[in-house]
């Protein structure tokens, strides 16, 4: 039997969900209301997906995130800089 | 310390004191003999042990799950010597789970103590979420929205032996030590090892040096689209630089501590002279400087 966690593709649900339109770079928002913090496994996978196909200014300009905590901004901003840094 | 009685089996020792620093002879010297015999039959003997320290409880389980993969039977002796140590192990619930019952009629969990617990590598959450966390929560006596950050830090650990261990079981326990602000959160996998997984991208990597490569933000295996090298950093830079707590890794023969640093944790690796079957992680977590943590989880606006 094959076992499904939702948890997993929560994740992927969020990259599915936004990465159309951050290819086309019109704006989209995600907002973490109700949410304090989240591994990095989790930033991996919704949002740095996204610059195996698009490029960093791209989703700078088009992604915007709302209703988040220090940590969350902290990790994201981090995990960006270091994998847009490294792809230079 | 080790003897041998009719061929099948192999008996080994336990150490007076049984920890960090004593385990090291203990694994080798069990691994060794039952390699050496081909025994199908270990006893681990309790008569010299004295006192065992809550990562001992994980590496003793560790050890016999690492056993049972490979077919071999482990039992006790003089584990109903009524010492300090064994009235812990019983109460830690490391009997009930090998022989499925207490052996002191007495025994109960400890308040300070989150009893050993096996898991499914794929199925952490509702031990971590349900079990360890309210677990903390209550002994810190902290919200558990305060220690959201700190849950978020532990599950780089479980995630990494969901993903990189290549085994599906580990076990866990946890000990509050009040007198001294400290909680020890002790996790442990009997899989491939880290030094295994890093030599498969640096194949003349040390141990240790691959223990601290993996430390390094930004290494990975890319084992999947979930990992890409920031969980042991995001653990050791949160828990060092923001808990003043330490993170002791211990995989193969190598070694890594991490402790606060300047600006940075500060990490020293080293190779140890003994291998340790699988990977233990040490989280050492100060509650005195716990409660700062919530400003951590404060409304901030996120900018570019």
């Amino acid at each position: 039997m094959v076992a499904i966690r939702i948890i997993d593709h929560v994740k992927q649900a969020i990259f599915n969900l936004i990465s159309d339109s951050v290819a086309h770079g019109e704006p989209i928002e995600v907002s973490f209301s109700g949410i304090q913090a989240v591994p990095s496994a989790f930033v991996n996978a919704a949002f740095l997906q996204l610059l195996e196909t698009i490029p960093f200014e791209r989703v700078r300009r088009s992604l915007k995130i709302t209703d988040s905590t220090k940590f969350i901004n902290e990790l994201i901003k981090r995990r960006f800089d270091f994998v847009a840094g490294s792809m230079k | 310390m080790i003897s041998s009685f009719f061929r099948e089996a192999v008996i080994v020792k336990l150490p007076n004191t049984f920890s960090f620093a004593t385990m090291g002879p203990f694994i080798a010297n069990a691994i060794e003999a039952q390699r050496e015999s081909k025994a199908k039959q270990i006893y681990f003997d309790f008569t010299d042990l004295r006192f065992v320290r809550p990562e001992g409880v994980v590496v003793l389980s560790n050890t016999i799950e690492y056993f049972k993969q490979a077919n071999v039977k482990v039992f006790f002796k003089a584990h109903n010597l009524n010492t300090e140590a064994n009235r812990y192990l019983d109460d830690s619930g490391f009997y009930t789970e090998y022989l499925h019952k207490k052996v002191f009629p007495t025994s109960s969990c400890r308040s300070t103590t989150m009893p050993l617990q096996l898991f499914q590598a794929d199925a952490y959450v509702p031990y971590l979420y349900n079990g360890l966390m309210p677990w903390i929560s209550n002994e810190v006596n902290l919200s558990k929205d305060t220690l959201e950050t700190i849950k978020t830090c532990l599950e780089e650990v479980f995630h990494n032996i969901e993903y990189h261990s290549g085994i599906k079981t580990g076990c866990t326990l946890s000990q509050h030590f009040p007198q001294q602000n400290r909680i020890c959160i002790a996790i442990s996998d009997f899989g491939i090892g880290i030094p295994t997984r890093v030599r498969t991208k640096l194949p003349e990597m040390t141990d240790a040096g691959a223990i601290r490569e993996a430390c390094k933000e930004g290494f990975t295996t890319k084992s999947n689209v979930l990992n890409r090298g920031a969980g042991l950093p995001n653990l050791i830079r949160y828990v060092a630089q923001r808990n003043s707590g330490t993170v002791l890794i211990h995989s193969g023969e190598g070694y890594l501590s991490a402790n606060r640093g300047p600006k940075v944790p500060s990490i020293t690796s080293r190779k140890m002279s003994w291998t340790y079957p699988g990977t233990i992680v040490q989280v050492v977590l100060r509650t005195d400087t716990l409660e700062k943590l919530e400003s951590d989880i404060e409304p901030e606006e996120f900018q570019w």
